[in-house]
């Protein structure tokens, strides 16, 4: 385990927190296929913060807890707590406690392209599919990236670390 | 040369972490590190103390270089940091702002 790569993590997951919680508004990258069709891995998530009494079912709010980020959809709410589920996975969250919430995904940049994160008409069939087969989202990734063009992947890297004198962009 | 004053722009969240600041950005959301000289300067700016003595207090004190050498380096560094949008320069005062 590389404890000084762990440390450099943490801080940068609590920078993130710490943006949202004291302006309001963060861009992060998403990872993993739990969000499959909604999300995909390498979107960007534009999240604003929220009075979580406010959220409705069907928003995909962004959670902190035990330093790890949790995108997914609320599915329901159980006194203060939020109910989340990922589109592409078959049960619940242990649910989020409103002070983890830190604000709900309101636009999904795909390839540099805005997506609106509300739930569309064919999700619903896509994510009865997809928790019934995990090849398919194992296809859909796949396939996403090969539709992703030179541009796209200069876009994207474009997040990554580059060096100036005395300052990293992380 | 007039005097440069300089001040941590608004939206930015800082963590130290050993000698190395990491800072993020609200406005972009990107993440910055900054090395040990570098976050020594963001540290003392203060929008009231001129980069001259900054970099004589903290850079010429710690380091064997000469002022204007330090001073050229850390202008480099200032201007670099302002066009990230995390640092702001003026050759006047900077008030202190809140979030």
């Amino acid at each position: 385990m590389n404890l000084d790569m762990d440390c450099r993590d943490a801080v940068k997951r609590n920078l993130v927190a710490d943006v949202t919680r004291s302006y309001g508004r963060v861009r992060i990258m998403a990872h993993g296929t739990s969000m499959l069709p909604s999300v995909f891995p390498g979107d960007i998530l534009i999240a604003s913060r929220c009075i979580p009494a406010d959220l409705v079912p069907g928003q995909i709010v962004l959670c902190y807890r035990d330093q790890q980020f949790v995108a997914h959809r609320l599915v329901g709410k159980i006194e203060n707590h939020l109910v989340t589920r990922g589109d592409a996975v078959c049960g619940c969250d242990q649910p989020f406690r409103e002070d983890e919430v830190l604000g709900e995904v309101v636009l999904i940049l795909r390839d540099g392209y805005p997506v609106d994160p509300s739930p569309a008409w064919w999700h619903g069939a896509g994510r009865w599919t997809l928790r019934r087969s995990r090849m398919l989202g194992r296809v859909l990734v796949r396939l996403k990236r090969l539709q992703s063009s030179k541009a796209t992947r200069a876009w994207r890297s474009s997040w990554k670390q580059t060096q100036v004198a005395g300052l990293d962009r992380l | 040369m007039n005097p440069i004053y300089i001040a941590r722009a608004p939206e930015v969240a800082a963590r130290m972490l050993g000698d190395e600041m990491m800072i993020m950005s609200a406005r972009t959301s990107e993440l910055f590190s900054l090395n040990a000289t570098a976050s020594a300067i963001w540290q003392a700016a203060d929008g009231r103390t001129p980069l001259a003595d900054i970099v004589e207090g903290t850079l010429c004190a710690g380091y064997e270089v000469t002022t204007e050498e330090a001073l050229r380096d850390a202008v480099e560094l200032v201007q670099n940091l302002s066009a990230h949008g995390i640092l702001q320069i003026s050759d006047q005062p900077i008030a202190e702002s809140t979030p």
